[in-house]
């Protein structure tokens, strides 16, 4: 697949002229820097208490306002931003690189063994995702880990799905045919042919999904069930700003548009990605 | 047909004691179980623990619960909630309507916001303004359901507090004043799952607009309008109705947030409160309640593709 033609234009430059790409990094940048104004600049810890200040509307000592408790909003909701990125960047990954070992093994080993697979990839994708993560998180308890667990289950059906299918289209492909006919081993079949043509589809799955692996841990959050306070987390400091919502509507402001825009950034990023691995694949 | 119809019947039927088996071993095999929640702190001595555990029927073995819970199930009979001390399937039943209505209330809202945008922005996918509502879609897809909940609950209990109702009236009691409280959660739940319905209608538009009978019917001189709206329009009708497990999983999914912002006694929320107590064997009924819901719509749109498609028809037979 790769030649070295003298004017081949390299993926990463494809995906650099994409649209979707330059808006995404631009709103990553937005949040990046709105973290670093809220954890360096501004004056007040996450967890500091202003007692005399609060609910107080913003103003130029508190930019978002303060909190029931007169904390400032602006430098916990900073605080939770890399939370929220780490945490949903985890939650897909775990399940993507479970899901997908589980595919590619089913799909070369076959027999009873793919079967069961099979099944149980149905079986998950019979329950609508955020049921299986309300569960989970439930029987788990609360905290950042169970929840990224809890999270990182419903990615693990689709790529299991997607391993599976690409495994199975390549086993019986020429060039996995004629390599074992050279007597390569399936180590090596596994690494050079399989893993390699299943890579970019992996990170377009992974990209994708990195929105909805947002999007249910902040849904967990704020049923009360995922993150809870202490800790900080975009969700439950929507439900609390929620509680205030008549007396202090403004907090509520806040959690909302780094939400919205945390996942339109991570929604343009798989859009990059897909467009970029399927113009290259008709090329 | 009669046949692949029993046959998907019980493939389903197969699917869901499956799922029972995996919702059930989830809730019981992890530890921390109801006995010390009904027993208090005080009361939490080893004599009462294993008093509790035996009247639940804790202590037996796992396969043996499961077999007495599930033959029990078939009967109807999910016990009652230990908790509470009601009948479970009486609380699943009181709430399922009100999901089912918010759900299709939902889902009306949306199909007439989103498939219009999708058609547009399939037939004009190529120009400047496809291109805009394309990417406009992308942000509308990503307002999730608690934003939207949150943003209509504060404006409207600020700006338009007619339309705030914070009392629930069931559909059975006084239809006028059940709209009336469903009116807000219905729009939000529309809203979120508009950009979901124009993306898939897009899409699928896009692909059937690419297909060589639409070239061959624009060949015949049929107008924009009829190759669109009698052809294509019904190609993809398929393609959505089968990408509707996708669709179904944002609907379960918004209508449970939506239920819990608006404090909506529907089976969402019933199941998030039942969850919080560590009431499993509530929640876990609530599950299933769901799944049923989804299989037979999965079945359901498997057949109805079938009919309305015959390609798909002949693939199969």
């Amino acid at each position: 697949m790769r030649t070295s033609e003298p004017n081949k234009v390299s993926r990463f430059d494809v995906l650099l002229s994409n649209r979707s790409f330059q808006l995404s990094l631009g709103l990553y940048s937005f949040v990046g820097l709105f973290w670093i104004v809220g954890t360096l600049l501004v004056p007040h810890g996450p967890e500091d208490i202003h007692d005399q200040f609060v609910l107080t509307r913003p103003n130029s000592q508190f930019l978002l306002g303060t909190d029931h408790l007169g904390r400032d909003q602006f430098s916990r909701l900073a605080s939770a931003i890399p939370y929220a990125i780490a945490m949903s960047g985890a939650g897909v990954l775990i399940g993507a690189l479970f899901g997908s070992v589980l595919g590619i093994s089913a799909a070369y080993i076959g027999r009873t063994y793919e079967k069961t697979i099979v099944i149980l990839t149905n079986v998950l994708l019979g329950l609508p995702s955020i049921m299986l993560a309300i569960l989970v998180v439930g029987v788990l308890g609360p905290g950042r880990t169970k929840t990224i667990l809890a999270v990182s289950l419903i990615y693990i059906p689709e790529f299991a799905r997607l391993g599976r299918s690409l495994t199975g289209h390549l086993k019986s492909s020429g060039f996995v045919i004629a390599s074992r006919l050279m007597g390569h081993g399936p180590v090596w079949i596994l690494r050079l042919h399989i893993i390699s043509n299943f890579r970019p589809s992996f990170f377009v799955l992974v990209a994708i999904s990195l929105s909805t692996s947002l999007l249910s841990i902040t849904a967990l959050s704020f049923l009360g069930l995922g993150v809870v306070p202490p800790e900080t987390d975009l969700g439950n400091m929507l439900s609390l700003s929620l509680e205030y919502v008549s007396l202090a509507p403004w907090l509520f402001l806040g959690p909302s548009a780094i939400i919205v825009i945390l996942v339109v950034a991570a929604n343009f990023l798989g859009d990059s990605l897909s467009k970029t691995v399927d113009a290259r694949q008709t090329v | 047909m009669i046949y692949r119809v029993i046959g998907r019947i019980l493939e389903a039927l197969g699917v869901l004691l499956l799922v029972s088996f995996f919702v059930f071993s989830i809730a019981t095999l992890i530890p921390g179980d109801l006995s010390l929640q009904l027993t208090g702190v005080d009361g939490a001595t080893e004599e009462n623990i294993m008093r509790v555990r035996a009247e639940l029927g804790l202590d037996r073995p796992f396969i043996e619960q499961y077999l007495s819970w599930i033959w029990n199930a078939t009967q109807g009979n999910f016990g009652n909630s230990p908790l509470t001390n009601r009948a479970i399937l009486g609380d699943v039943n009181a709430a399922l309507p009100v999901s089912l209505q918010l759900a299709l209330f939902g889902l009306i809202g949306a199909t007439i916001v989103g498939a219009p945008i999708g058609v547009f922005a399939a037939v004009r996918s190529s120009s400047r303004l496809g291109q805009l509502i394309r990417t406009n879609l992308i942000v509308l897809l990503s307002v999730p359901s608690f934003v939207v909940g949150a943003l209509l609950v504060f404006f409207s209990s600020r700006y338009f507090p007619q339309t705030y109702r914070s009392l629930f009236i069931r559909i059975s009691d006084n239809l006028m004043e059940n709209l009336k409280v469903m009116f807000l959660p219905s729009l939000a739940l529309s809203l979120t799952l508009a950009g979901v319905v124009a993306q898939v209608t897009r899409n699928a538009l896009i692909q059937e607009l690419n297909q060589p009978y639409v070239l061959t019917a624009r060949a015949y001189g049929f107008s924009s309008r009829k190759v669109v709206f009698t052809y294509a329009l019904r190609g993809a009708v398929v393609q959505i109705l089968t990408v509707g497990a996708l669709l179904f999983g944002s609907i379960v999914g918004g209508t449970v947030i939506t239920e819990r912002v608006f404090a909506l006694p529907g089976i969402g929320n019933l199941m998030v409160t039942a969850i919080g107590n560590r009431d499993f064997n509530l929640a876990i009924v609530a599950i299933l309640y769901v799944t049923v819901v989804y299989l037979i719509l999965n079945t359901f749109i498997d057949l109805a593709a079938e009919k309305i498609d015959p390609r798909i028809r002949n693939m199969k037979s």
